[in-house]
């Protein structure tokens, strides 16, 4: 009898995620990445027309009313280093953060059915007949979303950006300005990427609680998970709302559902900014949502039901 | 010879029906036990315990093992197939064969892709674009390429035509059967299963029937074809079950003697589906 060590049994269960949602991890992200690339591609070659300016359109137009785009992006050239990153940091922050706002709302979708919809198509039994304990079903489900998928939509990102940048480039070609400064090396793609992801790593603790309660869910509801997942929040928000006029809970979990890059407001280097750990009680809110999380995975796997609905 | 299997007073209930009533029984290894019940009997529920797939009350060893603790441990030595179509729709035939060679460390690839070469599914196509049969032909054939102790099937040739299920159980006989595999089979073509099992349980209600080597069938139970002139001698014998035939009676006979019942006809071993009709007539305490 051959060995099968945990993490090569780990592997194939991430296999089986990528196999059984393949729209999610493959599919939708492409998908996201052409539409972009093609709607800049076509902006380029109106551009080349006369007729349109990607640079004005994408970015908190660096073109004055009083002037071609073709001076205003001369001007670009010549602008300060810092300003040109924060420029282009604008730029490529609104197809990243619609692609990852893409990302969290399908992992709420993913995580809300990974251990429900097998007990309803009763694959349990199959997948249960196999030597696979509920910890590794479970950890499978989580690093398949933390990590895999969200490994899945940062490489889609970068890739959009290159290609963006490559048209770009292409399209400053046609101007009398030093292309590598003014739309390769300012754009810092490669840095924001190492940057991102790092930032990426950070979420994944900050939203723990929000999705570990959401596989929690699937793994014991008998039906509707949402309702289920919903119901506690609602229970909670509705008296608050009453007697409060607000909620302080809802607005909480909103929070944790997203990373929180994507809701802070703030200066355009938000992406880069990883000062807010610094702010009152932010670390200490991470460690708990951390420590929250991971005690709600710990129920999950306790609670995975073994029987079919 | 090891036991497989120690059931103690296992017990289960679905609101107020008993699944299991005080089921309790015993496998020895290299035994081939069938399990024969009616609908909602509690056949599959008993099945499902063994492999810790649903919760119960009572004693339960499976090689050693409770299957209610470390369930995916007890399943490296054992397989199921269940009594419906399991296998997801979205699995290719091929990703299920890598899938069980990357978890299962008693997985045969070979073994599998021949047995999925003999019918006329492609490796190529997901489970949802097969068939019924063919659906549970390669559940079969990846359940067969494992080498397990025990093996636990729950009406393995539903929605199978004659000749593949023909050509399971020959399989199963010639290819399977070590000596050294233990299986439990539930099934409702007990006519044709007879030949490979050596012991015999009948459940109904979640209650335990009969529970017996079919070896010991002959001496215990015995049939007698008895013309309506003796039918008073027949009842006064106490038969288990009495069914019409042919202008005469059937009488099914628990631990008589065989001097008695040649008096009062012809006699014979009964066939499984007779005695199981008589057993649960006997329980039930009415015609059947």
């Amino acid at each position: 009898m051959k060995t099968i060590t945990p993490i090569q049994k780990q592997l194939v269960l991430l296999k089986r995620e990528f196999w059984e949602q393949r729209i999610i991890f493959l599919i939708v992200p492409v998908c996201c990445v052409i539409f972009a690339a093609l709607a800049w591609g076509t902006a380029t070659v109106r551009a080349w027309l006369g007729n349109y300016n990607p640079v004005s359109a994408f970015t908190y137009s660096i073109q004055r009313p009083d002037e071609t785009a073709a001076d205003a992006i001369i001007r670009f050239s010549e602008a300060p280093m810092e300003l040109k990153q924060q420029v282009w940091e604008q730029f490529y922050s609104v197809p990243t953060t619609l692609l990852f706002l893409a990302f969290w709302s399908i992992m709420m979708y993913y995580y809300l059915v990974a251990l429900y919809q097998p007990r309803k198509d009763r694959s349990i039994l199959f997948w249960n007949s196999m030597p696979i304990s509920n910890m590794q079903t479970v950890m499978s489900k989580l690093i398949a979303g933390f990590v895999l998928a969200q490994g899945v939509y940062l490489v889609c990102m970068l890739a959009l950006q290159l290609v963006v940048m490559l048209v770009l480039a292409i399209y400053g070609m046609g101007f009398d300005v030093d292309v590598w400064g003014t739309f390769i090396a300012p754009a810092r793609i490669f840095q924001r990427f190492f940057s991102f992801s790092a930032f990426c790593l950070i979420n994944i603790f900050w939203c723990l609680p929000f999705y570990a309660w959401l596989l929690l869910v699937s793994a014991i509801a008998k039906s509707a998970p949402l309702a289920w997942a919903s119901a506690p929040l609602v229970i909670a928000t509705i008296p608050e709302l009453i007697i409060f006029e607000g909620s302080d809970i809802f607005v909480k979990v909103v929070q944790h559902a997203m990373p929180r890059f994507a809701i802070q407001e703030g200066k355009p280097d938000t992406m880069m900014n990883t000062g807010f750990l610094a702010q009152s009680g932010m670390l200490m809110e991470l460690m708990i949502s951390a420590i929250l999380g991971i005690i709600l995975v710990a129920a999950a796997i306790r609670f995975n039901r073994s029987e079919d609905l | 010879m090891s036991t497989v299997v120690q059931a103690k007073n296992l017990n289960k209930c679905y609101g107020d029906v008993a699944a299991m009533d005080n089921i309790s029984f015993t496998l020895e290894q290299g035994s081939i036990l069938g399990l024969i019940g009616p609908n909602g009997a509690g056949k599959t529920t008993t099945l499902k315990a063994l492999l810790g797939l649903t919760s119960f009350e009572g004693s339960l060893d499976v090689l050693g093992r409770d299957p209610r603790v470390n369930r995916h441990l007890l399943m490296e030595d054992v397989c199921f197939i269940a009594d419906v179509g399991i296998l997801p729709r979205w699995l290719k035939v091929s990703n299920a064969i890598d899938f069980i060679e990357g978890v299962h460390p008693a997985f045969n690839r070979e073994r599998a892709e021949a047995l999925i070469a003999e019918t006329k599914i492609s490796p190529r196509k997901k489970v949802g674009q097969l068939s019924k049969g063919m659906i549970t032909q390669l559940h079969l054939a990846l359940i067969l390429a494992i080498d397990v102790k025990l093996l636990v099937l729950d009406e393995p040739t539903l929605g199978l035509d004659i000749i593949y299920q023909k050509s399971f159980f020959d399989r199963l006989l010639n290819d399977y059967l070590d000596h050294e595999t233990s299986i439990i089979i539930s099934t409702h073509q007990v006519e044709e299963l007879k030949s490979i099992l050596t012991h015999l349980m009948f459940i109904d209600e979640g209650r335990v029937l009969l529970d017996m080597a079919m070896e010991d069938i002959p001496r215990v139970y015995t049939e007698v074809l008895v013309k309506p002139e003796k039918y008073a001698q027949a009842i006064a014998l106490k038969p288990v079950y009495e069914r019409n035939m042919l202008g005469a009676k059937t009488f099914l006979y628990e631990n008589a003697e065989s001097r008695q019942l040649e008096a009062l006809g012809d006699i014979h071993v009964p066939t499984v589906s007779d005695l199981f009709i008589g057993k649960v007539h006997q329980a039930r305490g009415k015609q059947v």
